[in-house]
């Protein structure tokens, strides 16, 4: 509007100003030309005339001499003067102009000298007549030259007169038009303004209303402090969650903080002060309690802006009502943990499972190894032993005799030998599956250990070599892996110690082996391969199960982490969401890469070096 | 010798006829269509008054009956005459009025003549104008 105005007074100035400037510029040139041709005729006309005044002298002098008969020498210098003027006039330029006229006199001049008497004169009257004629000839001519100048200067002069009136009345007429055209653009644009300022009324109320409504549906109330805390201002929604009526409360810092949870108050009014020194936004989250004595929790969000008016800062924010969703994330909370203890005890379950039956295997071997020494140990040798010293005892009395007389006692040597041999032979054997029984319960004594060790370390980063990690895992599924013939190949990088929960670890590995064995199990094919590969990787460390199992169908890919999707006949749909819920806990994740059916497929399990709960330490 | 009387003579008897057709009547005339009033004539003789209206005014003297009208119309005589037009032509610059031989002669010219104005001894017709009898 401002622009707009100023404009239309610049073009007024310019208007006004352009035509007399014009006019001036002309009237100069004008001037310049008018003196200048002043300057050429003025000269000129004064030579002419002080030709004519002299030339006048002479013949007066002439007529005079008509009563004195004499001529006075004055006359006749007169004379010689008026050849002396027009000779000047003839030498600037002006001969076409003199003419005969400076000969005639200058012939006159020759002719009369000082002293003539009126009958030299006489004789000469005619020519004298016609000097006169031409001197005043060329003084008229002079002079109408130096009167048309002056004239034209008049003129010039009158024209200029015209110009600048004829200026005067456009400036006029220019200046009626830009005023009338001012008033209709500036009424025009005072309409424009008044529209305009009626529209953002408009939308301001449009905005309002709907700021309203959004930030009652939205439970959110406003509010705004100033003078570091001695203005408060809060809208009727900010009342409404704070259940306080706009009439009865009256909204201060300390009336304020008097409805905010005691154990909140200190921190929140801190958040504000903070906010308010530092000039930067607000984020916090407190407690309310509402006088029906129900405890709310706020989110409190603002930010720090200058005061139009008093140029101090303003805290400008919003207070949402997030009881519900606290409650919400309370809930859920409390389920991830419910969740985070039933995969804990699927773990447990699961590696329990596992030790059970490595322990069962072990068993058999023990089963076998008992069986057989009570077979030994059933079918005695010392029968026959016996019998033969019951045999020798019956012949106390007569051993000589009978051991040279009696059949059966020459056969005793032979079958004492053989007795011994098959007694050495039992011995062996039984020692021998002893030995063996031994090392199977020790067998059992270090799963069962293991399985302490890990149950005493649940929930505690710990700093791991992950290639021991790895053989751990290994080792409690090598019974299955060579009962089931599954070839295993592991190949391990150079890759640093990792800080995370070993058991959790742990439970994903022995998973994905315990599924990689089934999925080569399940193919039926003779080569059944399983490879472990631990790699790194600038984020952390990978470890990666491949086999060339089953493979897992496209449409199952998206599903196979979720809860309770299996494709075993026998499986619960629970080890593979456990072991992606377990490798988030630890920062990382699980992932799924198949080429399809009976192509086999690699889990991978991405480890940050450190677990978030490691990261605290 | 002889010859210089008998021109002598016949001046004096021109003279003589001059005076006697002047004693008888003198008439001023000019070019038809000019009217001039009897004051002005004098100052139209003697230099004084050139132009009537927008008419340059040309007298012409009538040798013949001069000395009677320089007596009787501008009260002077012909020296008196040739003195003022001498030192008119000197101080103006003007020429004394051409002279005529007679009254045929001034009568052509006046009838050639616009604005010529002179004096006659007879009666003038009537395609001039007469403007003074004396």
């Amino acid at each position: 509007m401002k622009r707009t105005t100023d404009k239309l007074i610049a073009l007024q100035f310019l208007a006004v100003v352009l035509p007399i400037a014009a006019v001036l510029l002309v009237q100069m040139a004008v001037d310049a030309r008018r003196a200048a041709s002043l300057d050429h005729s003025r000269p000129l006309r004064i030579l002419a005339n002080e030709a004519r005044a002299n030339y006048k002298t002479f013949t007066n002098g002439a007529a005079d001499a008509v009563d004195t008969g004499t001529l006075g020498a004055q006359s006749v210098e007169a004379l010689h003067t008026t050849a002396t003027r027009l000779s000047e006039l003839a030498h600037q330029g002006e001969a076409a102009v003199v003419g005969g006229a400076e000969k005639a006199v200058r012939d006159l001049a020759s002719e009369i000298s000082k002293g003539a008497t009126l009958n030299t004169l006489l004789p000469l009257r005619s020519r004298i007549i016609e000097g006169d004629v031409l001197t005043k000839a060329v003084d008229d001519e002079f002079e109408r030259r130096d009167e048309f100048v002056v004239k034209d200067a008049i003129a010039s002069a009158v024209r200029q007169k015209r110009a600048v009136a004829g200026a005067l009345v456009i400036t006029a007429i220019l200046t009626v038009l830009f005023v009338l055209a001012t008033r209709r653009r500036l009424k025009a644009r005072m309409e424009a303004d008044i529209s305009a300022e009626r529209e953002r009324r408009a939308e301001v109320e449009t905005l309002s209303v709907r700021f309203g409504v959004a930030t009652r549906a939205a439970r959110a109330g406003v509010y705004e402090l100033k003078r570091d805390g001695l203005d408060v201002w809060w809208s009727d929604t900010m009342h409404e969650l704070y259940a306080q009526s706009p009439q009865a409360f009256r909204p201060t810092m300390e009336s304020w903080l008097g409805l905010i949870h005691p154990d909140d108050r200190n921190s929140a009014k801190a958040a504000i002060t903070t906010a308010m020194c530092e000039q930067s936004q607000l984020r916090s989250q407190y407690r309310i309690v509402r006088p029906d004595g129900s405890v709310c929790h706020i989110a409190s969000l603002a930010a720090v802006s200058t005061d139009l008016i008093d140029g101090g800062p303003r805290l400008v924010g919003i207070d949402l009502d997030i009881t519900d969703r606290v409650e919400a994330d309370e809930r859920e909370r409390q389920l991830q943990q419910q969740l985070r203890d039933a995969s804990r005890q699927a773990g447990m379950a699961e590696i329990a499972t596992n030790v059970l039956h490595n322990v069962g295997n072990v068993l058999n071997s023990v089963n076998i190894s008992a069986s057989l020494v009570t077979d030994r140990i059933k079918k005695p040798r010392s029968a026959g032993l016996g019998k033969v010293a019951a045999m020798l005892q019956s012949h106390d009395g007569d051993l000589a005799a009978f051991v040279a007389k009696d059949e059966r006692a020459k056969h005793l040597p032979v079958y004492l030998a053989q007795l011994a041999e098959q007694l050495a032979l039992d011995q062996e054997v039984t020692l021998k599956e002893l030995d063996s029984l031994r090392r199977n319960i020790d067998h059992i004594k270090e799963i069962v250990a293991m399985q302490q060790s890990y149950s005493k370390l649940v929930g505690v980063p710990e700093r791991l070599v992950v290639a021991t990690l790895v053989d751990d895992a290994l080792r409690m599924n090598a019974g299955a892996f060579t009962r089931h013939g599954v070839n295993f190949e592991c190949q391990v990088e150079d890759v640093p110690e990792i800080v995370v929960e070993k058991h959790k670890v742990l439970q994903i590995l022995i998973n994905l082996l315990r599924n990689a064995k089934y999925a080569c199990e399940a193919s039926g094919r003779a080569d059944k391969r399983v490879v472990m590969r631990v790699a790194n990787r600038p984020e952390g460390i990978q470890i990666a199960v491949s086999d060339n199992g089953i493979g897992i169908q496209p449409e199952h890919m998206t599903r196979i982490f979720s809860h309770g999707f299996t494709t075993k006949k026998d499986g619960h749909g629970f080890g593979l969401h456990s072991g992606a819920l377990a490798a988030r806990d630890l920062g990382g994740a699980l992932r799924v890469d198949s080429a399809g059916t009976g192509l086999g497929a690699t889990f991978t399990l991405d480890l940050p070096l450190k677990s978030p709960e490691a990261v605290y330490d | 010798m002889q010859r210089n009387l008998i021109i002598a003579m016949l001046l004096l008897l021109l003279t003589a006829v001059a005076r006697a057709a002047a004693a008888d009547g003198l008439y001023l005339a000019c070019h038809a269509g000019v009217s001039l009033a009897s004051a002005d004539v004098r100052d139209v003789f003697l230099g004084e008054k050139q132009f009537q209206n927008t008419v340059r005014l040309v007298p012409v003297d009538n040798v013949a009956i001069q000395t009677a009208f320089l007596e009787r119309v501008l009260k002077m005589n012909d020296i008196k005459y040739a003195v003022t037009w001498a030192k008119k032509s000197f101080r103006d610059g003007i020429s004394p009025p051409p002279a005529m031989a007679n009254d045929a002669a001034v009568l052509d010219f006046i009838k050639r003549t616009p604005g010529g104005c002179g004096y006659l001894g007879a009666d003038p017709p009537p395609d001039v104008n007469v403007v003074g009898r004396y």
